[in-house]
C-alpha cells in the first residue's frame, strides 16, 4: 500500500471500521512508515479528544421533552371535580411510599430493567373501580361520593404547588412541600381515607412489607415498583395532570427516584 | 457509538405521532435523544445550552411532525431541525454577549462548560479549552461534519445517509475539517502531534 492509500484509510483504521484484510495491510504499512504512523497517532489523539468532548447533562432530556408535550396534550383539570365524586365502594389503593433519603443517587434518566416488588404483597378490600377515559384526561368523573368532601380543593395550575395537610383517622400526616400562596385542608369523610399523592409529595404511610426492601428497590432505579398498601390514593401528578387512582392489584410506579429535595419520589403508572 | 439506526417500528411510531400520540413520539425521543444532544453540544459546547437546544428541537419536531414526509429519513429530518436550532441559538448567544466566560483572538463569545479540575489535570483542562476554541472557529459545514464523525462517532455511510451527501464528499469534508482543526490547534500552540 502506498502512503496516499493508507492516509485515505487512516480515519477508518483508527475507528476500527476496516475489514481484517485492509486493517492488516494498513498496520503493516504503519510499522515501516514513521510519517504515516505519526499521522495516524495524531489522528487518534484528535479523535479521542473529540470523542470525550461532550459533557453529559445531569437532567433527562426525554423526560423534559415529554413533560412539555404532555402539558400541551393534557391540560389542567380541576381537583374539586374529582374529589367530590369519588366512589368508595371500592377500596383500593395505591400507594406511593415516599421516604426521605439523604444519600441516594439521583435518577440518571436511563431506563432500567423492570422489577416487580418481589415479596411485597398487596391487599385489597372490595371491588375495583376502573378509571374511565384515558390516562391523562379524566374529563368526566366516574364516581359519586356518598358524603361529599367538605373542602373545596384548589385548582391545579401548571407549576402551582398546593400546600396541603391531610390528616386521616389514623393520624397519618401528609405534607405537601410547596411554595404556594394558600394553604388548604382537606378532611376526609367519615370512615374514608384519602391521600393526595403527587410527584413532589412527601407521604408517610404504612406500607405492607419490609421498608428496607423498598429502600433497596428504590436504590436500583428500575422502571416499575409495586408497593403495597390499603389506602385510597388520589394522585395528582404535577404540574397539571390529575387522576383518580383506584386499582385492584399492585400499583406500578413508572419512576422511582430521588428528587431535588432529596425525597424519594414514586410516580405512578396508570393503565 | 451513538445509535441513529431506525427503530424497527419507526414508521408506525411516526404515524401515531402524526395522529397526536405523544407517547409514541416519546419513543422516538428516547431513541434519538443522545444523538440530538451530542449534535447540539457540538455547536453550543456546554451542557445547559445543549440541553435547551435539544429540547427545543424535539418540541419543534413534535409540533411539525404532521409535515414530515417519508421521502427523507426521520433522523435526517430531526438532525436538520437540531442543527438549525443550534445555529440560531449560537447566533442569539453571540448577539447577546452578556457574559464572556472566555474569548479567543477574534473576540468570539464562548460558553465553556464548568471544567473544574485539580492542579494535576491542568494540562488536560487547557487542552479541553483549546479544543473548544478550535471547534468554535470552524465554519458551519466543517463543524457539522466533524461533529458527526468524531463526536457522534457515526460511520461514513451513516453520515452520508443522514446528510444526504455522497460518501466521497463526506470524506473530503471531514478531512478538511480536521485539517482546519489541527491548524487552529497548532496556532493555539497545542500539541496534538506526537514528538
Amino acid at each position: 500500500m502506498t502512503c496516499i492509500e493508507v492516509k485515505e484509510l487512516l480515519d477508518e483504521f483508527v475507528s476500527g471500521e476496516l475489514d481484517e484484510k485492509k486493517e492488516a495491510e494498513v498496520s503493516a504499512h504503519l510499522e515501516g512508515c514513521p510519517e504515516c504512523k505519526r499521522e495516524m497517532e495524531e489522528l487518534k489523539a484528535l479523535k479521542e479528544s473529540l470523542g470525550a468532548f461532550v459533557k453529559d447533562s445531569e437532567r433527562s432530556l426525554a423526560d423534559s421533552v415529554m413533560s412539555e408535550i404532555r402539558k400541551e396534550l393534557y391540560p389542567v383539570k380541576r381537583l374539586p371535580f374529582i374529589a367530590r365524586h369519588i366512589g368508595l365502594a371500592a377500596s383500593l389503593v395505591v400507594i406511593v411510599a415516599l421516604f426521605a433519603f439523604s444519600s441516594l443517587e439521583r435518577r440518571d434518566g436511563k431506563s432500567a430493567p423492570e422489577l416487580n416488588g418481589a415479596d411485597l404483597k398487596f391487599s385489597t378490600t372490595g371491588e375495583a373501580e376502573t378509571l374511565e377515559g384515558s390516562f391523562y384526561a379524566p374529563s368526566v368523573p366516574p364516581f359519586e361520593l356518598e358524603e361529599p368532601v367538605e373542602e373545596e380543593l384548589p385548582s391545579a395550575e401548571p407549576n402551582y404547588d398546593v400546600n396541603r395537610e391531610f390528616v386521616t383517622e389514623d393520624g397519618i400526616f401528609i405534607e405537601y412541600p410547596a411554595e404556594s400562596p394558600s394553604t388548604e385542608e382537606l378532611k376526609a369523610s367519615k370512615g374514608e381515607e384519602y391521600f393526595f399523592v403527587s410527584s413532589n409529595l412527601t407521604l408517610e404511610i404504612p406500607v405492607k412489607g419490609d421498608i428496607d426492601e423498598i429502600k433497596a428497590l428504590a436504590e436500583k432505579r428500575f422502571e416499575k415498583i409495586s408497593v403495597p398498601t390499603d389506602k385510597i390514593i388520589i394522585a395528582y401528578v404535577k404540574p397539571s395532570d390529575v387522576f383518580l387512582f383506584l386499582k385492584e392489584n399492585e400499583i406500578e410506579a413508572k419512576e422511582i427516584f430521588v428528587g431535588d429535595d432529596n425525597l424519594l419520589h414514586v410516580a405512578l403508572v396508570f393503565d | 457509538m451513538l445509535n441513529i439506526k431506525c427503530l424497527e417500528n419507526e414508521a408506525l411510531l411516526i404515524k401515531k405521532s402524526q395522529a397526536g400520540d405523544g407517547e409514541a413520539f416519546g419513543e422516538l425521543v428516547r431513541h434519538y435523544e443522545k444523538f440530538v444532544y451530542y449534535t447540539a453540544y457540538g455547536f453550543l459546547t456546554n451542557p445547559d445550552d445543549a440541553f435547551d437546544v435539544s429540547q427545543e428541537a424535539f418540541i419543534k419536531a413534535w409540533r411539525s411532525i404532521e409535515g414530515f414526509r417519508e421521502k427523507s429519513l426521520f433522523s435526517t429530518w430531526l438532525y436538520r431541525i437540531t442543527v438549525n436550532t443550534a445555529k440560531d441559538a449560537l447566533e442569539k448567544r453571540s448577539r447577546l454577549r452578556l457574559e464572556m466566560s472566555s474569548t479567543d483572538e477574534e473576540g468570539e463569545t464562548l460558553d465553556l462548560p464548568d471544567v473544574s479540575t485539580p492542579e494535576s489535570d491542568f494540562i488536560k483542562k487547557e487542552t479541553s479549552e483549546e479544543l473548544y476554541r478550535a471547534i468554535n472557529s470552524l465554519d458551519d459545514t466543517a463543524r457539522e461534519f466533524i461533529i458527526l464523525r468524531d463526536v457522534n462517532s457515526l460511520t461514513y455511510e451513516e453520515i452520508s445517509a443522514l446528510t444526504e451527501t455522497e460518501i466521497g464528499t463526506v470524506k473530503s469534508r471531514i478531512n478538511r475539517a480536521r485539517e482546519k482543526l489541527k491548524e487552529k490547534l497548532r496556532e493555539q500552540n497545542k500539541a496534538f502531534e506526537v514528538k
